[in-house]
């Protein structure tokens, strides 16, 4: 026991004397969360800028447009009426997200019973907002159809907006950037001191003293888990005191960190096998950080990717760390069912235990 | 095996692939004896320790600490070794009191921290830490934390290599006051001088085996019975005039640094005197001494022990 808590002290000491080591994974995960959670927080509805060309000779061009600016038509978009040349010149400078031009001949055409072709240009940079537009010109289209035609309509619309917790951009980051924490404990909290101290050969100092291998590797892990401990508690006061995140159910909560840090801190001990130097750890290393930080949903939400990158995201354990620590945080519905993210975890956790012990190297 | 005998090995051996590091090694150390493993850089001396520490799997031979065979696997036997290693394996960001309190964590009995910190003169840097130390501090803190659990064996691999000659002689008062304690040391090194002053016997190893093993004196004495002139000698030498010269025994050419070994050293110097006076030879920088263990393993090897 004696000897446990002596390893565990030395380990606790180099991780917080070492100052790169607090900053990439104590405070720079917090930091970023906040960073991102701020930034994107973006704030207010979106609104719809939308362009109307009349170049219709008759009186019907004037009729469409009198509707469209009538305040009823709370389609949560502003009208701007112009000549051809300036707004399809404000489209291309991304100041309008769609633009319609009634033709010379509508009022002839529909008059005599043909229909007439409206122009709906569009911008296509930004394919949200520009699925958006497309939607609410056609909804405007079909309700002008509607009163041309004089019939009633069947059937009315009547929205009513139902007030749910409305997820902000910092509920988003909070979770998802915990979970980046850990897995920076497992690289830089764990495979990268591993590898300095072996080339230091320090643990082979440690291996000529009448203390077992067990206890020595059971202080250093007991260590990790204790900085996920504190990676999570920083998070939860920055994340309650600072923005009111906080978590919804405690027990799926604490399993999921628990097993997360297990998880990850075995990855860092493969790594630390894989690796022959401190270079070639950090480099093998970065090949595991960056896809794992992109396309587990931590950073970026898993329906803004490309479907290429689907299967890659579907092995990740930081996947299902995130959906977990989403869900139990924020009460966000989880992508896959909470048993899925246990188990997807815990087989992740036996095979890069397993893989840890295979390839642990002392010198 | 036996307890009064702290080390015996047999017919050590552990290869490298195709090199083979250690051929055949045998010795045994008595309770109480300061053994030098002596030999050049890369003779096997330090894969020889490792072996026995259990730090390497020997290839072949049979190796007992302190009475027990395969005793570096033995917790027991461990509890009882202090080691030093060459690459000193000390954590960066801990205090030097830090790290001797750590190491005395790991034993089940250990000395006072001060009391080891100033057996090395390393008191007065108690709260610095490691990565702050200089390399001969390192060292000495390597050497204190091989002291910590009173060990009765002790394994020293090249402890002064590194040190100034002020820090290393203050180590051979360390060595020495531990051999008074009657504590058994083992210690590697590639400095004759050092290996003279401190072992009981040294064991001079050359190619991975052991070419001579015997005390100091002895050995000198069983290749050297002459004293040995050194000097520089400037322009062409007259390697045979010299050869020919009272009492020399033996002659010695490296790089224009002559050795002669005489056993009549006043007829010797004359015959050299003689010579300058007519100018067929010229020399600077001439010492008189006695023949030293540097002077075995050249004769032994035909090559100096550094460089």
């Amino acid at each position: 026991m004696k000897a446990i808590t002596a390893l565990y002290l030395a380990q606790a000491r180099e991780f917080l004397r070492d100052r790169t080591a607090v900053l990439f994974v104590l405070l720079i995960p917090v930091v970023f969360a906040v960073f991102f959670g701020l930034v994107f927080s973006g704030g207010g509805r979106f609104t719809l800028h939308l362009g109307l060309v009349n170049e219709d000779l008759g009186p019907m061009g004037d009729q469409i447009v009198k509707n469209l600016e009538a305040p009823e038509a709370e389609g949560g978009y502003t009208l701007i009426a112009g000549a051809r040349e300036d707004l399809l010149a404000s489209l291309k400078r991304g100041e309008l997200h769609a633009l319609l031009i009634l033709p010379e001949s509508l009022s002839e055409s529909t008059m005599s019973g043909q229909s007439a072709a409206i122009e709906v240009l569009y911008d296509t940079s930004n394919p949200n907002s520009s699925d958006l537009a497309v939607g609410v010109v056609r909804t405007m289209l079909n309700e002008i159809n509607l009163t041309m035609s004089g019939s009633p309509p069947m059937l009315e619309m009547k929205p009513q907006a139902v007030q749910t917790n409305p997820l902000r951009s910092i509920d988003f980051y909070m979770p998802g950037m915990l979970g980046v924490a850990l897995l920076w404990l497992g690289i830089f909290g764990t495979a990268q001191p591993i590898v300095t101290q072996r080339e230091a050969q320090i643990l082979r100092r440690i291996g000529v003293t009448p203390v077992s291998r067990t206890t020595i590797l059971t202080a250093e892990v007991s260590w990790r888990v204790t900085v996920g401990l504190l990676q999570t508690t920083t998070f939860l006061l920055v994340g309650y005191f600072g923005f009111g995140v906080g978590v919804i159910s405690w027990p799926p909560f604490i399993g999921a960190i628990l097993l997360g840090t297990l998880v990850f801190v075995c990855l860092g001990y493969v790594l630390a096998g894989v690796g022959r130097s401190i270079e070639s750890t950090m480099a093998i290393a970065q090949l595991v950080n960056f896809p794992m930080m992109m396309l587990s949903g931590s950073i970026f939400m898993t329906e803004m990717l490309p479907k290429l990158f689907k299967p890659i995201m579907t092995v990740l354990p930081l996947t299902y760390l995130s959906d977990l620590l989403r869900h139990t945080m924020v009460g966000v519905q989880p992508a896959h069912s909470m048993a899925l993210n246990f188990a997807v975890l815990g087989a992740w956790l036996i095979v890069l235990a397993l893989l840890a012990i295979k390839l642990w190297r002392w010198e | 095996m036996n307890e009064n005998k702290a080390i015996e090995v047999l017919d050590l051996r552990k290869q490298y692939g195709e090199t083979v590091a250690v051929d055949g090694v045998s010795f045994t150390i008595e309770r109480g004896e300061v053994f030098g493993l002596l030999g050049p850089n890369g003779a096997g001396k330090t894969t020889s320790v490792e072996c026995l520490l259990g730090l390497r799997e020997a290839d072949g031979g049979q190796i007992s600490l302190l009475g027990v065979s395969h005793g570096a696997k033995d917790n027991q036997v461990r509890a009882r070794l202090g080691v030093q290693l060459q690459t000193t394996g000390l954590l960066n960001q801990l205090k030097v009191r830090e790290q001797i309190e750590l190491f005395a964590s790991l034993f089940p009995r250990s000395l006072p921290a001060d009391e080891i910190l100033d057996h090395v003169s390393l008191l007065e840097e108690s709260k610095t830490a490691t990565k702050a130390l200089s390399g001969g501090q390192k060292q000495r803190l390597a050497v204190a934390l091989a002291l910590i659990n009173d060990p009765d064996l002790i394994f020293l691999d090249e402890p002064t290599t590194g040190l100034d000659p002020q820090a290393r002689r203050r180590l051979w008062d360390v060595i020495r006051g531990l051999k008074e304690k009657g504590k058994t040391i083992m210690l590697t090194t590639h400095y004759m001088e050092e290996a003279e002053q401190l072992c009981d016997r040294v064991a001079i190893m050359d190619h991975g085996r052991i070419i001579e093993l015997d005390h100091p004196a002895r050995l000198i004495n069983k290749y050297f019975k002459e004293t040995a002139i050194d000097f520089v000698a400037l322009g062409t030498v007259p390697r045979e005039q010299l050869k020919a010269l009272p009492g020399v025994e033996n002659t010695l050419h490296e790089n224009g640094r002559v050795t002669l070994y005489s056993s009549d050293v006043p007829h010797t110097m004359s015959g050299l005197l003689e010579m300058a006076k007519q100018d067929t030879l010229n020399f600077k920088d001439m010492t008189v001494r006695q023949a030293t263990l540097e002077d075995v393993f050249l004769k032994l090897t035909g090559r100096r022990i550094r460089g």
